[in-house]
């Protein structure tokens, strides 16, 4: 059996706890300063609609002053070239509106109406609507909410069944870490939050653990083959073992993933992008901060295996 | 498993995907833009175009009978044959060993009859398309263009009006009744191919309506409560109000309607109102009967929101189908008396200002268990769907609204093939600069991996969205890493000193639990994400959750079979799997 000569990772695991951390207090600082997250219209019921604008003088601050003329409060934002003259437009809902059957056309027929008041009749062309009501929102962030720790306890169980709790406990150290920083990030850049991004965070949570569970099977492997090994090397030897995998795997999703980012607009684009960012960070986690965290948990020492997992044995 | 029945199954997997894939392939690249059109259309649309392929196919037929009634058969036109045999056949009739022009004409004894045969052709062939159309892989809404409506039946309000607490069977019957009211209302509406479903255990109701949607139409048909009644018809002021209309034709207007107001006070009386009544015909568009009037003050007249259920049955003694439904305490009282005061007398079933059928009062009905009997299969269904779903049981309230312009959807379009495209340029090139051969039997796999993820998603008739395609191109990530993982352990088997195939067959065999691991956590995160209620996410949660199966599929098998491969049938004595030396 070829031996690699091991990096030393967990050598600056210090450095790196303190990194996470660092990085993670300076995202979320970051959100904070922002005064929050960008809640996307799955988050913050209202109208979103794309309007063009067939005008040739409806710029920004000409469509924000005729919106000031409306009941209802918008915000508004340039969609594509400024030649277009296409603007997203946003109203939010208030909760005492929930009953309301006709809320959506209120509000798309009042901004309507204030655009075409000063940019002329048939003026307005309605690209694209999206209206969520009140309830419908609360209910989301609830299933959402479920949802999302469901999904962490069923795979830190599936992890302990196939390891042992010290992996299970690291596994889900690790996979808390890359969403905490990606939210921290979404919130810092003010990338809007929807669904979307919900999807981007079990994915990355997903890939992540990949790359945990890979390097994972290789230290069980390792702690059999090389019995007495430090616990520290050892697992200097399985990262680096399978540390060309780890750069490939991470650099493919990027590849595609660049490729969505390059082709498509808006909420698809946010979620290339927070995907890539997201590997990236998943990839750094699961070489620097799980592994060393296992042994920590595991107490210094191989952590004892269940007579029952059969892993192919070294020598074929 | 032998390599040959290894492959066996891969080809065998390839050729059912395929089938399965056959018709979407033909419908997106090889019908032609005006068929498809045209099987989207409404039924308005499609009748008009099967009534004017079967002119003009009569016209030319016609004009070759004139010429010489012995000729032979248009090639473009022998469908006819088939059409005139089966007549020949059902009157028992010789059938010509030769067709000529003539034998097609005599297969019809009137004109009429045969332009209805050609008519249903046309028809027949247009429903057969809409049903291929049903069976393809769908493009969604954000990429077709269209407009996404959830509505929640407002319940609570339901409840108080009743007084008490709803109980489950009523909560899905007062929702299956909206449902099948906006069914029956958007059929009239001429909107093509409209969805409407339960979202499953919501009291929520999903409207999607694909192509370009007029907003201010679709709105209306949510809102409008609907009208139903039955009224008593006035036949004497029936007869003579026909006959007045009748000798004034200037009071109907080119649709066909009646102003009401020139019609003058002593032939149509107080209390009475002219209604038209229409039949739906076979391509389910309103037709013509006559006109009626009926009585509308308070003792001629029941409101249909008095009407509780209403069924199809038959009749035990006669099998004629009978109209069964049944009427809530103060409308049983109201309607034993109306029928009591009319016996004799025709009444009319009133929706939303047509009239959809009459029956007449045999003899007085207490006990609000009502009986109608008279009609045939189809109008029997019909009446009682009317009956059924005249009027909206709750109000409705929009609860999410999503609106797409179609050039947008076609940007959308462009943007997700150009995505998959460039993806899988990126990766395939990636793996063939870094594996050399062996990125060769990964691309393979992600080529195949691909193919199977599209026929799933046909098979199960499921829709492609913006989302999905990330998914889809996530899953080319996830197929890659399998394969990966794969090398990797056996260039290091390899680069120890084992021979090929040894190598490959250790390399597998480690790899096999750890890529197994990985795509067990996987599906699990996205199993999870498929019960988000949100439809984008769940496009990309079922995409991704195939895309991870057949993952495994094509790595664990295709991969090791193209191997081996080459270690036994082409006896490589060296593996091609880095782009540098050891």
């Amino acid at each position: 059996m070829l031996v690699k000569k091991a990096i030393g990772f967990s050598k600056v695991r210090y450095w790196a706890y303190g990194l996470s951390i660092a990085m993670i207090a300076v995202v979320w600082v970051g959100t904070i300063a922002q005064g929050g997250f960008n809640l996307g219209i799955d988050f913050k019921p209202g109208l979103s609609e794309t309007v063009a604008i067939g005008s040739a003088d409806a710029t920004i601050e000409k469509v924000r002053d005729a919106l000031k003329g409306s009941e209802h409060s918008f915000t508004v934002q340039p969609v594509g070239a400024a030649a277009d003259h296409q603007y997203q437009l946003r109203a939010v809902a208030k909760q005492s509106e929930a009953k309301e059957a006709n809320l959506q056309e209120k509000l798309s027929g009042a901004a309507q109406t204030a655009l075409e008041k000063v940019f002329g009749a048939g003026s307005v062309k309605v690209e694209q609507t999206e209206f969520i009501g009140p309830s419908l929102s609360s209910e989301l962030v609830v299933q959402t909410t479920w949802i999302a720790l469901a999904a962490v306890l069923v795979i830190l169980l599936y992890i302990w069944f196939r390891f042992k709790f010290a992996y299970a406990l690291a596994a889900i150290i690790a996979l808390i870490h890359d969403p905490i920083f990606i939210l921290g990030l979404v919130g810092t850049i003010q990338m809007e939050v929807t669904t979307a991004t919900i999807a981007v965070i079990l994915t990355i949570i997903g890939y992540s653990l990949n790359d945990t569970i890979v390097v994972f099977d290789r230290i069980r492997e390792n702690i059999r083959l090389h019995q007495g090994m430090n616990m520290y090397d050892l697992i200097d030897l399985a990262i680096t073992q399978t540390l060309s995998r780890t750069l490939v795997s991470s650099l493919t999703v990027i590849l595609a993933m660049a490729a969505v980012f390059l082709f498509t607009q808006g909420a698809i684009k946010d979620f290339a992008e927070a995907l890539i960012i997201g590997v990236v960070v998943g990839t750094y986690s699961s070489i620097f901060v799980a592994a060393p965290l296992m042994v920590l948990f595991a107490g210094g020492k191989p952590p004892k295996e269940k007579e029952k997992v059969v892993v192919e044995t070294a020598e074929a | 498993m032998t390599k040959r029945f290894r492959l066996f199954i891969i080809v065998l997997l390839l050729a059912v995907s395929g089938w399965f894939l056959y018709p979407t392939v033909s419908w997106y690249f090889f019908t032609p833009s005006a068929q498809k059109e045209l099987a989207s259309g409404s039924l308005v649309q499609i009748r008009d175009y099967a009534q004017k392929q079967a002119r003009d196919r009569l016209d030319q037929l016609k004009a070759v009978y004139a010429k010489n009634p012995a000729s032979p058969i248009p090639a473009d036109l022998d469908f006819v044959v088939a059409l005139a045999k089966h007549n020949y056949e059902t009157a028992k009739l010789a059938v010509p060993a030769t067709w000529t022009i003539g034998d097609v004409f005599k297969a019809y004894t009137t004109e009429a009859d045969f332009l209805y045969g050609l008519e249903e052709k046309y028809r027949k062939d247009l429903s057969a398309l809409k049903d291929t159309k049903a069976k393809i892989l769908q493009l969604g809404l954000d990429l077709s263009g269209g407009m996404s409506v959830e509505i929640k039946a407002d319940l609570d309000a339901l409840e108080k009006k009743k007084g008490s607490a709803l109980s489950q069977a009523d909560r899905d019957d007062a929702v299956a009744r909206a449902i099948e009211v906006l069914k029956s209302r958007i059929d009239t509406f001429g909107v093509s191919e409209p969805v409407i479903k339960r979202v499953s255990g919501t009291d929520k109701i999903n409207v999607e309506l694909p192509g370009d949607v007029d907003p201010e139409r679709v709105n209306a048909f949510l809102r409008g409560k609907g009208s139903l009644s039955l009224n008593i018809v006035d036949d004497d002021a029936t007869t003579k109000v026909n006959q007045w209309i009748a000798a004034n034709p200037a009071v109907i207007n080119d649709k066909g309607e009646v102003d009401v107001a020139k019609i003058p006070q002593d032939v149509m009386g107080a209390g009475l109102e002219l209604k038209t009544y229409y039949k739906k015909d076979r391509f389910g568009i309103d037709q013509f009967v006559n006109r009626q009037v009926v009585k509308v003050e308070d003792k001629f007249f029941l409101d249909g929101i008095h009407i509780t259920a209403a069924t199809l049955e038959r009749d035990p003694v006669s099998n004629q189908p009978t109209v069964n439904f049944n009427l809530d305490s103060n409308g049983a009282s109201h309607f034993g008396q109306m029928t009591g005061e009319n016996v004799g007398k025709t009444m009319a079933v009133v929706l939303d200002d047509k009239i959809r059928a009459g029956a007449r009062i045999s003899q007085a009905i207490p006990g609000g268990a009502v009986r109608v009997t008279g009609f045939d299969q189809k109008d029997a269904n019909d009446l009682k769907t009317t009956l059924k779903t005249g009027a909206l049981p709750v109000n409705l309230i929009v609860q999410s609204y999503t609106n797409i312009g179609a050039t947008l959807g076609q940007d959308a379009i462009n943007s997700g093939i150009n995505s998959i495209l460039w993806g899988m340029i990126l990766v395939a090139g990636f793996m063939l600069v870094y594996y050399k051969g062996a990125g060769i039997n990964a691309n393979v796999a992600l080529i195949i991996n691909m193919f199977l993820v599209i026929a799933v998603l046909g098979v199960f008739n499921m829709t492609l969205t913006l989302t999905s395609i990330a998914g889809f191109v996530l899953t080319m990530g996830i197929t890659v890493d399998a394969n990966v993982i794969i090398f990797e352990r056996i260039k290091e088997e390899y680069w120890s000193g084992k021979s090929p195939a040894t190598a490959i067959d250790i390399g597998f065999k480690r790899a096999f639990w750890t890529i197994m691991d990985s795509h067990v956590t996987s599906l699990i995160a996205v199993l999870f994400l498929s019960l988000l209620s949100k439809g984008a996410v769940q496009g990309f949660a079922v995409s991704m959750a195939i895309g991870l199966v057949s993952s495994l599929f094509t790595s664990l098998f295709v991969s090791r079979l193209i191997f081996d491969f080459e270690t036994d049938v082409l006896k490589t004595k060296k593996l091609a799997i880095a782009w540098r030396k050891m």
